[in-house]
């Protein structure tokens, strides 16, 4: 598992654990980044811009901070993909 | 006569939506008590009458702040009104929670399933029958932006349906059962309250909602233990928080709904894709960027020029043609007061704003707005904002008011306040006429770009020192990047004019007040004690000629004010005759930065509280003040 930040543009991988506050999370679950969902990096601006995600046919910008507190799984990364939600559980406790 | 609510959630294109159906006679109303507000409208289709709310744009029914509260409420106590749920088809599992949730208030509701062109340009195809079934509620395709498919919503309104079914009305049994469980421990008078099922009540109670809690909280403080018990036994069940558990069932459950109306079709990669790969690239995007300011400001002062001169030559020659007329005396001061000042905001704000507020529709419209945002995150998060941010300081190169009302859409206090506050300094269409009409008239464009540069600089500076002063780390940028729209005549039409409301209804009158009562000071030789009340400031301090005195206090009424009444108050039309190199810069740069008009304060006040708003107000003088004797002095040296 690593954090959004450090995928590769282009690379789709499977959103694990989202961390921070509830505030944050309510305001990324809205926007569609919810455990097991799959979420593609579009594009990684210049020097310490934001990310753009793209997560269910839209395209979402996240600054740098927040993207590192998203957990993901890169596809054929097959250890963790399979329960998704569950595994999300593990890494909470 | 019907009344409708619009929801949706934000970039669903509700309020093209809106616009589609009440055009411009839409009237902007506000929340009992509350800053925010909605749009209201009325239609009249085939001899009945309808009332059109256009609600604040909302990702989900928990509020999580103030506006989304008030929305809420108004939601909730309009209980014989229909809800029309505008959806953006190519984004529809996400915005399915949204429509579940408004099922769940079991009010008459239609789901207007909006922008089906550009989701089935993306592939994505959605059987709007069998949604319709599932949901039980009628489902109806359009696309707002070409008026197609609004009157069709309308239509389906009249069955006044109640979805009814149990897809969307039941979660995974022991959820249920929790929930039925602590609805029907709640007091029958209670839930009567709300003209809400008792079901959606304990729903929200266990996602600690805030207005639910508030109100149990009111009615009963006690039954607040058996909602945190109800609580403990989920979270024991589930391995996390009670809210996150329903929130994981309504998302459950618009995934499946989702997967079993939509199929996906292979398609080429869009146009827009690629479209963005230019313009959010980490150079050529900043350069994009430039030239569509470039080119907007450049539009926005040619197009304004071009209409001033005609407006006010009208002016001028009815103010002649009125003192042919009336005798001396105080009747024509007043009357050529109020045309005068009508004159400066017809013939100098008008042609300015209203290319300005077309342009700046065009921006958010087309979903370029937000990709300045994406663009200058970076360059914000240096004075402690972040991307988002950047919207109130373009905005306000337009109007401060605005500027200030658009830090209300950042997430946290501290960064609305900063926002808000820093906002304030970027030079107005107002003080711009003031630096092109000053500067760069007399002095050149390089004077007037250097000052908008220092503008930049001072604004980063005090950015920096408020990020030092309160640490608290912003919480970042979360933001939809919208799909590429080609915007629609009538909704930037429409939008443009709403805005331009509040400068007829609220600038206007201050511009003609004010100029009634330059008059009326010059009438009875007041204006000679005003100007030597501050002569130590502008004359001592800054090295000004005492007449500009006056100028400043008609400044604050409207920035441009400063400008006119400095050539009034010189009695020139030439101000070179009458002040220096030295002098013009120094009074451009104090009324660059100086307190900001009457308008702005008013609505700080309103967004930051009066001791943000004072302290604000005489910040910004002393930075002023400051500035212009480093001005002063610089130009001295230089000269």
């Amino acid at each position: 598992m690593k954090s959004l930040m450090e995928l590769r543009v282009g690379e789709t991988a499977k959103v694990m654990k989202i961390s921070g506050g509830f505030r944050m999370q309510v305001q990324l679950k809205n926007l569609g980044f919810h455990e097991g969902v799959t979420v593609i990096l579009a594009k990684k601006s210049a020097i310490s811009g934001p990310l753009m995600v793209a997560v269910n046919g839209s395209n979402v910008a996240i600054g740098r901070g927040i993207a590192s507190k998203i957990l993901v799984s890169p596809a054929g990364d097959t250890t963790e993909d399979a329960h998704a939600t569950d595994s999300a559980h593990g890494a909470a406790k | 006569m019907q009344r409708i609510l619009l929801t949706g959630q934000p970039n669903s294109g509700k309020s093209t939506f809106f616009n589609s159906l009440t055009g411009y006679k839409a009237l902007t109303g506000n929340f009992p008590g509350a800053t925010v507000s909605y749009q209201i409208g009325s239609l009249n289709l085939m001899g009945t009458l309808y009332s059109i709310v256009d609600l604040p744009g909302a990702y989900s029914l928990i509020p999580s702040d103030k506006a989304e509260f008030e929305t809420k409420k108004f939601i909730i106590n309009e209980q014989d009104s229909t809800i029309v749920n505008v959806v953006d088809a190519s984004v529809m599992s996400r915005s399915l929670e949204m429509t579940i949730e408004l099922i769940e208030l079991q009010r008459p509701i239609v789901v207007a399933l909006n922008m089906v062109d550009s989701a089935r340009k993306k592939g994505i195809l959605i059987d709007a029958k069998k949604l319709a079934q599932l949901l039980d509620a009628p489902v109806v395709e359009t696309i707002a932006n070409h008026g197609k498919g609004t009157l069709d919503v309308i239509r389906a309104t009249h069955g006044k349906h109640i979805p009814a079914n149990a897809t969307t009305l039941r979660y995974q049994r022991d959820v249920e059962n929790e929930i039925v469980e602590l609805a029907e421990k709640l007091p029958e008078d209670l839930v009567a309250s709300f003209h809400v099922p008792g079901r959606t009540v304990a729903i929200r109670l266990l996602e600690n909602d805030p207005f639910y809690v508030k109100e149990l909280e009111r009615f009963n403080g006690s039954l607040l233990e058996v909602v945190s018990e109800c609580q403990q036994r989920l979270e024991e069940r589930h391995g996390r928080p009670a809210n996150f558990v329903i929130a994981a069932e309504r998302h459950n459950l618009a995934m499946s709904i989702f997967e079993q109306v939509t199929s996906f079709e292979r398609t080429k990669p869009t146009l827009e894709s690629q479209l963005d790969t230019i313009i959010l690239h980490p150079f050529w995007g900043y350069l994009i960027l430039l030239t569509v300011f470039y080119l907007f400001f450049t539009a926005v002062f040619k197009t304004g020029s071009y209409f001033e001169g005609f407006i006010l030559s009208q002016f001028e020659a009815l103010g002649k043609l009125l003192g042919g007329w009336m005798s001396q005396g105080l009747g024509l001061l007043i009357t050529n007061g109020f045309v005068q000042g009508l004159g400066a905001g017809l013939g100098i704000a008008i042609p300015y704003i209203i290319p300005f507020l077309v342009g700046l529709s065009f921006l958010e419209d087309t979903g370029y707005m937000a990709r300045i945002a994406f663009l200058a995150d970076n360059v914000m998060h240096r004075i402690g904002l972040h991307g988002k941010a950047v919207i109130p300081f373009v905005l306000g190169y337009g109007c401060s008011v605005p500027a200030v009302m658009a830090a209300r859409n950042l997430e946290t206090r501290r960064d609305q306040v900063v926002a808000a506050s820093l906002s304030v300094l970027v030079p107005c269409s107002a003080r711009t006429v003031i630096i092109f009409g000053l500067v760069g008239f007399y002095l050149g464009p390089v004077y007037a770009i250097g000052l908008y540069i220092l503008n930049v600089f001072v604004i980063g500076a005090l950015g920096r020192i408020a990020a030092m002063l309160d640490p608290r780390i912003t919480p970042g940028l979360v933001l939809e990047i919208p799909a590429y729209h080609m915007p629609s005549l009538k909704n930037v039409a429409a939008k443009t004019w709403i805005r331009l409301k509040d400068f007829f209804t609220v600038v206007i009158p201050f511009l003609i007040i004010g100029t009634i009562a330059l008059g009326l000071l010059e009438y009875y030789h007041l204006d000679t004690t005003v100007n030597a009340a501050l002569s130590p400031l502008t004359v001592t301090i800054l090295g000004l000629p005492k007449a500009v005195g006056t100028t400043l206090i008609f400044g604050i009424f409207k920035k441009e004010l400063s400008l006119m009444m400095l050539f009034q108050a010189l009695g020139t039309n030439t101000i070179t005759d009458v002040m220096t190199i030295q002098q013009i810069v120094t009074f451009s740069v104090f009324t660059v930065f100086y307190i900001p008009c009457i308008s702005t304060i008013a609505v700080l006040y309103r967004e930051t509280g009066w001791k943000n708003t004072l302290g604000v107000a005489f910040g910004t003088t002393g930075l002023a003040v400051l500035l212009a004797v480093t001005a002063r002095l610089v130009m001295g040296i230089v000269l």
